[in-house]
């Protein structure tokens, strides 16, 4: 058994993949020229927004407009909204039914992308569907998920899951046609059991292209949250957008779109990072 | 397109099937869905074969 785990987890290493960047050891400082990539890397990051916000507020200065506000005006807007109760909660409702769409679309296009991917067959068969479900504007079905399952919260889970769940089964679909079948063959050749195999072999080999799908499902699923908001719900920051658009406070909208961005930024910066360090580990997607 | 179309738009195809929507008049609101359907597959498919048409060319 000793000898077949060593030739298991050999296996992804004949790929001439980039060495996996070692861990500092506990207690360890960070080796200077990593700390100073990471200082530049954090320092890149503030710039773009900094400079989107610089340039907000030179031309909201120049407009100098009721229905342009600067960023201070959203600042204090948004400030104003986290204030009020019925924002907190139609926040929280958002963030709520984001995580669980999101969780729903990951999981099930998942497993749905791996089943099909493992057989060349059913991926050819199912590809074109699955794309063309992709590239419909989903937007236009949101009035048949209202019919079928009402005004509630699971109407707009499930058009919310609906944005996510192609893309993550597409993309992990396709990862997982493209894994090399030596190691599957040297798999079976060597008896392997399928927890080994997934270890050894799936989860390195699919692990970027996941990290990837997560990362396009997450926006995608908040588009689709945010939208059937918009259009039929009491509660969550879509509702509050439409609100504010009809008693034209331009103030608290722009407020709400920074936090807005700012819910969908955070995750997806994260998956970022998550997602080059896979890839630099395991390899590219 | 789509999107604004059904919020914040008093015409276009997006508008049209909210309006159905909103008025109980599913024939239309199908109608329009089937349209929106039809016309994004073949858009989609239509790009699918240049993409297809251009990848045998450079073999």
């Amino acid at each position: 058994m000793a000898s077949t785990a060593r030739t298991t987890n050999a296996a992804p290493e004949a790929n001439p993949a980039p060495p996996a960047p070692t861990t500092p050891k506990a207690g360890s400082t960070p080796h200077p020229t990593r700390r100073s990539a990471a200082m530049k890397s954090g320092a890149l990051l503030l710039i773009v927004p900094a400079v989107l916000f610089v340039a907000w507020a030179a031309l909201a200065a120049m407009v100098d407009s009721l229905v342009f506000p600067g960023p201070l005006d959203a600042v204090t807007g948004l400030l104003s909204d986290l204030g009020s109760e019925t924002f907190r909660t139609s926040a929280l409702s958002t963030v709520r039914l984001l995580l669980i769409s999101w969780a729903l679309a990951a999981a099930i296009g998942g497993l749905l992308g791996f089943a099909l991917g493992l057989s060349p067959f059913w991926a050819k068969v199912f590809q074109t569907p699955l794309f063309a479900f992709y590239s419909i504007p989903k937007v236009t079905l949101y009035p048949i998920f209202l019919l079928l399952l009402g005004v509630g919260e699971a109407g707009r889970i499930a058009f919310a899951f609906f944005h996510g769940v192609f893309p993550m089964a597409l993309l992990v679909m396709g990862a997982t046609a493209s894994l090399d079948t030596k190691y599957l063959k040297l798999a079976d050749a060597l008896c392997l059991p399928w927890h080994v195999r997934l270890r050894s072999i799936l989860l390195p080999a699919l692990l970027p292209s996941v990290v990837t799908a997560l990362r396009i499902a997450f926006g995608l699923t908040l588009l689709g949250l945010v939208l059937g908001e918009m259009f039929n719900s009491d509660i969550g920051l879509g509702r509050e957008l439409i609100d504010n658009v009809s008693q034209v406070s331009v103030d608290r909208i722009a407020g709400q779109v920074l936090f807005i961005a700012g819910i969908a930024l955070g995750p997806s910066l994260l998956l970022r990072w998550l997602e080059r360090r896979t890839t630099s580990r395991y390899g590219t997607p | 397109m789509l999107s604004s179309e059904f919020v914040l738009s008093t015409q276009g195809l997006g508008h049209f099937i909210s309006r159905a929507y909103n008025d109980f008049a599913f024939d239309d609101m199908y109608a329009g869905v089937l349209l929106v359907l039809v016309v994004a597959t073949v858009i989609n498919a239509v790009f699918g074969l240049l993409v297809a048409r251009r990848m045998r060319r450079a073999g």
